[in-house]
């Protein structure tokens, strides 16, 4: 009977655990976890139930009773201390626990900031469900708030916020909002529609020095603006999880070196989710990819590769971010894109945004539009050089593009 | 509540019985049905829980809005396809039979 450990219980872990089970079905399988609660969805976090009355149980990825069903040993607050990957064991709840197969799903934690004048526990990060709800707990008694960092989860979260009324500013170092993912079009349409719905932004700055207040605190920025928030929240982005895998001699850079089949360096030791530095052979390169698709993708490949069943390269990567009635869908990689191709109408929100490269679509963002979303997936997958004009021509729907290009 | 029956990725036939699950996606995924991945959690945003259902017609409406344009693009369409996270479960849905098609 094969052991398996799966260290990390959140998507990736979870789904790896009960792909396994249903491909190996006498697997003694376990999963770690540091967290004290069963795993759930991370992106309502920031959304859904950042807006609502929820509890846990509105987002467990699976009810607790699947796991007993399934044979699945969840070990809640149980952080495993160290790999012994000679003896082929790992410690944790102060005993040794035999592998035969280790998977290391340990995602990452959030990249913490310190500003002078501010305690460190009055600064907020939204990665756990606890975060969460230390967020929720604080909002009661607070009117405004400061977000530093204009990514996904900054922008998530200040949608949430205007929802429920909050004054919000979102202060970002870079000279626009989501620089890192999006082109500055795109970028200059989010901080439009924030703006239109009350938030304000402060670009191009940074916090440098704060003094506290009777509720909150009052800021400066390095070009002297002055913002009083009750409540400073950062989203700057998740360092990798890579502490144990590093200490063994695991090859890492930016995350836990993996090869197409996430296996690490070391014999019978895998790394998947936002933790693992994957190579992509559609891209001929490495990538650090945080995203649900990417961890539930991974655990598949590494689940295969484990029971023996055949590798399926995964497919490309996409992600979502939804933002007040704004539904962003987002597929393929925008690395070294050369031009933009704008379809559908901007001023109804409900656009995509397509990236070229080499007559190629490489990645596209759409807007509250499900259909060119598929379509862009399909498209991007067949990687073709394609007569770009047809896409130009906004009286084809997208389904027509796809007939003239022949895919 | 009765029976709802989903045969999965495989052809394998299994029967589940809604407890609390608003709709068939949860009801899937509670029961481990292969093939469902529902890997947006169920906001109509991945495609990733794709069923065709052939019985009961007269109570499961068609897709329609978002979920349609998406089941347009996904291979394995047909006529009645319905993402699951879509389908809301009540006691008309007893001896449902659900099949799950890739994603």
């Amino acid at each position: 009977m094969k052991k398996i450990i799966i260290i990390g219980g959140s998507h990736a872990g979870v789904h790896a655990a009960f792909t396994l089970r249903n491909q190996i079905p006498d697997a003694k399988i376990d999963i770690f976890s540091d967290e004290s609660h069963y795993p759930y969805h991370r992106p309502p976090l920031s959304k859904k139930s950042l807006q609502e009355e929820s509890c846990l149980d509105d987002i467990l990825l699976k009810p607790k009773a699947l796991y007993i069903k399934n044979n699945i040993t969840f070990h809640t607050d149980s952080p495993v201390t160290n790999i012994d990957s000679h003896n082929s064991v790992i410690h944790a709840q102060n005993k040794n626990f035999e592998y035969d197969k280790l998977i290391i799903a340990t995602g990452g934690t959030p990249r913490t900031l310190e500003i002078d004048g501010v305690a460190s526990q009055d600064i907020l990060y939204i990665r756990n469900f606890d975060d969460a709800q230390k967020l929720k707990n604080k909002l009661l008694n607070a009117h405004s708030v400061l977000i530093i960092g204009g990514g996904y989860i900054g922008l998530e979260t200040a949608a949430s916020l205007r929802v429920k009324g909050k004054d919000v500013t979102v202060i970002e170092a870079a000279n626009r909002i989501l620089n890192r993912v999006l082109c500055p079009i795109m970028s200059d349409y989010y901080q439009s529609y924030h703006e239109s719905k009350g938030v304000n932004f402060i670009i191009n700055d940074q916090i440098v020095n704060a003094k506290k207040q009777t509720s909150g605190y009052q800021l400066k920025t390095k070009k002297g603006e002055m913002i009083s928030a009750n409540i400073i929240i950062v989203g700057i982005g998740i360092v990798p999880t890579i502490k144990l895998a590093e200490e063994i001699g695991i090859n890492c850079s930016n995350g836990i070196e993996v090869n197409q089949y996430c296996q690490t360096n070391i014999d019978n030791i895998y790394a998947i989710g936002d933790c693992s530095n994957y190579y992509h052979e559609r891209y001929g390169q490495a990538l650090r990819i945080e995203s649900v698709q990417n961890a539930t993708e991974q655990a598949r490949v590494c689940s295969s590769h484990i029971s023996g069943n055949p590798f399926k390269e995964p497919v490309v990567p996409w992600f979502w971010s939804d933002q007040y009635d704004l539904n962003l869908k987002m597929v393929g990689l925008n690395i070294g894109y050369e031009e933009i191709i704008i379809r559908g109408d901007i001023n109804n929100h409900k656009f995509t945004c397509f990236y070229i490269a080499e007559n190629k679509v490489v990645a596209a963002d759409a807007v509250n539009s499900p259909g060119e979303f598929m379509a862009a997936k399909i498209i991007i997958t067949k990687n073709k050089k394609v007569d770009l004009n047809i896409l130009r021509d906004q009286s084809l729907s997208i389904s027509e593009v796809m007939k003239l290009w022949e895919l | 509540m009765g029976i709802i029956t989903f045969i999965d990725i495989n052809g394998q036939s299994k029967e589940t019985i809604p407890t609390n699950e608003v709709n068939l996606m949860q009801l899937a995924v509670n029961n481990n049905i292969l093939g469902i991945d529902a890997e947006c959690g169920g906001c109509c945003s991945c495609a990733t829980c794709h069923v065709v259902i052939n019985n009961k017609l007269d109570i499961i409406p068609k897709a329609q809005g978002d979920e349609l344009e998406l089941l347009n693009f996904v291979p394995n369409k047909e006529d009645n396809s319905r993402l699951s996270c879509q389908v809301l479960i009540d006691e008309t849905l007893n001896d449902l039979i659900v099949e799950v098609k890739s994603a």
